[in-house]
């Protein structure tokens, strides 16, 4: 096991520069390729053959990630999931905006929402814009998703990811989909359940953690009915 | 406890569903179509599509019994599209921001004698950006529902075990106690996600201020320590503390079900009795619009 776990910590540390290389498919191809200068058809096969061992013994170890050894897991191999904001592929769901009707109801209370809000004396003025940084600082704080494959699915590497936790789920399924390459992919929270896409994402992390990561386990096919 | 259950699985919304010119076929452009439509609180409106579709088909620039892969319809309430995927009525009491007390009051000023929300009826070939697209029809719509339930058993007990024995069987009478409103049949299996001890709460808060968002607070149960139990006050006040500062206030309401609920109430307590059909308890945020109580 000592001897899987190295040699996917030089994968790993190959790739941790490039931390979008477009998927550990491509890298590995091509380094095997170049190593073996395999350019038949047969050998391609013979390629995927090894790839898809190299996969199960990746899953095999995704297991092991539960308790993680030293080094094994360290914030040098996390990369950040941010999605560029494509028109046709855009997933950030922020705040919808309000009806007209509703607007105009609030526009008439807002003055007295937002005094009532800041009708505050002094000191609970400081004590509140303290809370309001306090919260800014959380809003802005990226937590942990830990990948797991499930099945014959190409594993993730990294398996560790940092993101926002202002982004919605459907977020991390876009990037496992851009990242595998993948058109379909089903995503499932703690093995259990799919959430719905448009949940913030910290809201997941504070409620589903584990240890102090998110655990999103993904498949081509369905799952977990 | 009986009676509020059923109070509240037996609550309507009138609809009146206009159609948007963008799906109507061009002769009847200058006509309003619409249709009125009397849905239960707590379902989701697509339920009712192919009724709305089937009402609207002389007037639809498509024909609905073909399939239009490429083609999504959806509801809008004021230019504002609606989340099919949460229950009609939180939505309402949401999007209007009417305080239950002041509905007859407002509705009757704006010369409506019925309490009826108006929305309309779009379609496309783009969905708009942060609605979920049904490609699936009832599978798709059943499949959400379970995950949520799934989500909320995991909330409960710390694992979806429990939904995830049951079996086919129970899965089709659950659904079709939803589909058919059956509420003796749907107390029956939820009973069975419901442990009498739950870790956790399982709530979805409605904010419209200063924009529509949800929110899934974690909220959880002690059941050894003397104040282990939150109540609705503590849930809203460590969400919102700038909203949420004393539980005598009258311009802030939480809203459950057309309800306004009192903030003393323990959150599980309201939970059994309130909980809507995907296994969330569903609150709303509402700012009074009875401007005198500001002066």
């Amino acid at each position: 096991m000592s001897g899987l776990l190295e040699s996917e910590s030089e994968s790993e540390s190959g790739t941790e520069d490039d931390l979008f290389a477009d998927s550990i498919v491509s890298t590995n191809l091509d380094a095997q390729v170049d190593g073996s200068r395999l350019n038949n058809v047969s050998n391609v096969n013979s390629i995927e053959n090894r790839l898809e061992q190299y996969s199960r013994r990746l899953s095999l170890l995704g297991l092991e990630v539960e308790h993680p050894k030293e080094g094994d897991v360290t914030p040098d191999y996390r990369i950040d999931i941010t999605i560029e904001d494509r028109n046709e592929n855009s997933v950030l769901v922020e705040g919808q905006n309000m009806p007209a009707t509703t607007s105009l109801i609030l526009e008439n209370i807002k003055r007295n929402i937002d005094d009532k809000i800041v009708n505050l004396d002094d000191l609970e003025d400081n004590k509140l814009k303290a809370l309001r940084s306090n919260e800014s600082q959380i809003d802005k704080k990226k937590i942990q998703i830990r990948f797991q494959a499930i099945g014959n699915v190409l594993p993730i590497n990294p398996n560790t990811c940092t993101i926002s936790t202002e982004q919605p789920f459907a977020t991390v399924i876009l990037f496992v989909k851009r990242k595998l390459k993948m058109k379909d992919v089903y995503c499932y929270v703690n093995n259990s359940f799919a959430p719905n896409p448009q949940q913030n994402i910290g809201d997941l992390w504070d409620q589903f953690k584990i240890g102090n990561a998110l655990i999103v386990s993904y498949c081509a096919t369905v799952a977990f009915g | 406890m009986d009676e509020i259950r059923e109070l509240v699985w037996n609550g309507g919304l009138n609809l009146q569903i206009s159609l948007h010119p963008s799906a109507m076929v061009v002769n009847h452009l200058k006509d309003p179509i619409i249709t009125n439509i009397r849905v239960p609180r707590d379902c989701y409106i697509v339920f009712y599509m192919k009724v709305i579709l089937k009402r609207f088909r002389n007037y639809l620039n498509l024909n609905i019994n073909e399939s239009n892969k490429d083609c999504f319809f959806w509801f809008e309430y004021e230019n504002v599209p609606l989340y099919w995927n949460f229950p009609i009525g939180a939505l309402y009491d949401t999007m209007t921001n009417i305080m239950p007390n002041d509905r007859e009051e407002i509705l009757l000023d704006r010369n409506d004698h019925l309490n009826i929300w108006k929305l309309e009826l779009h379609c496309g070939t783009k969905i708009p950006n942060g609605l979920i697209p049904i490609i699936d029809e009832e599978e798709q719509i059943r499949r959400y529902w379970m995950h949520q339930w799934k989500q909320a058993c995991y909330i409960l007990n710390g694992s979806s075990k429990k939904v995830m024995s049951f079996s086919m069987k129970d899965w089709q009478k659950f659904w079709d106690s939803v589909k058919k409103r059956n509420l003796s049949d749907f107390n029956d299996l939820a009973m069975k996600v419901r442990p009498s001890h739950p870790r956790n709460v399982p709530v979805i808060i409605h904010l419209n201020y200063p924009n529509l968002q949800k929110k899934l607070p974690f909220i959880k149960i002690d059941h050894d320590a003397d104040n282990g139990h939150p109540t609705v006050f503590n849930v809203l006040n460590s969400e919102y503390p700038e909203i949420f500062k004393s539980k005598n206030s009258s311009e802030v309401q939480c809203v459950c079900n057309g309800v306004i609920i009192p903030l003393e109430i323990l959150i599980f307590e309201l939970y059994k009795r309130f909980l809507n059909f995907d296994g969330f308890l569903h609150l709303s945020i509402c700012f009074s619009s009875n401007n005198n109580q500001f002066n």
